[in-house]
């Protein structure tokens, strides 16, 4: 059974385009988030854009959801749980992205 | 061979939120479930690879400021490629860093991980 997740793509009303993840990421639903980020990183590029990726209603995600995010870096922007913020900074993500903090 | 998609419970996993009720720091409960995690999911994309049917034990017990887990699968190890296993490759790193002591042994029956921080 994969661990529940939910994934919407909007565009804000600041015209940014967003994925918005809820739930947990891990092994066993990390495909589905890939797919996601792939096609809505295009999907923002075609608009000139960095993609904001919305992680402030995920509360548990492991090393592949952190090596989903490594690897598109450059196209990606981060609002994260506050909780989540440490291991984005001892993963090193936090050189490569801008994570800001959620309100928690 | 063809490979089972991973399945697993999650149910041992939340149970550590019971670090709620001993008054352990969020983001340091946090960073534990995490590396606890990673070894469960080691666990199951290595030692689990070609036998879908093992059994993992997640262990954990909470001692004066310092927590001990220990993950056990029967399953045969193997070490993590990080060229050709981009997908994992940062696990192990990952819980090195969560956690101040990473012990990994492997042997005939299978693969012993213990992992302890010290808590606040």
């Amino acid at each position: 059974m994969p661990t529940a997740l939910t994934l919407d793509t909007a565009r804000r009303s600041d015209g940014k385009l967003t994925l918005v993840a809820a739930g947990e990421i891990d092994l066993s639903n990390v495909d589905a988030f890939n797919q996601a980020l792939t096609t809505a990183i295009t999907e923002a590029a075609g608009s000139g854009g960095r993609l904001t990726v919305d992680l402030s209603a995920v509360e548990y995600l492991d090393s592949a959801a952190v090596n989903a995010l490594f690897t598109r870096a450059d196209h990606i922007h981060l609002i994260a749980h506050p909780l989540l913020m440490s291991i984005f900074a001892i993963s090193g993500l936090t050189e490569l992205v801008t994570v800001e903090r959620a309100d928690g | 061979m063809p490979m089972a998609p991973p399945r697993y419970s999650t149910t041992p996993i939340p149970s550590l939120w019971e670090y709620d009720r001993a008054r352990v720091d969020p983001e340091q409960a946090l960073n534990v479930l995490v590396a606890a995690g990673e070894a469960v999911a080691n666990a199951i994309e290595h030692g689990h690879r070609y036998s879908p049917e093992g059994t993992i034990r997640l262990g954990a017990t909470a001692l004066g400021n310092q927590v001990r887990l220990t993950i056990t699968d029967t399953g045969e190890w193997k070490p993590p490629r990080p060229a050709t296993d981009s997908h994992r490759g940062r696990g192990i790193p990952l819980m090195r860093m969560l956690m101040n002591e990473v012990d990994i042994q492997p042997d005939s029956a299978g693969t012993n991980v213990h992992l302890s921080a010290r808590i606040s």
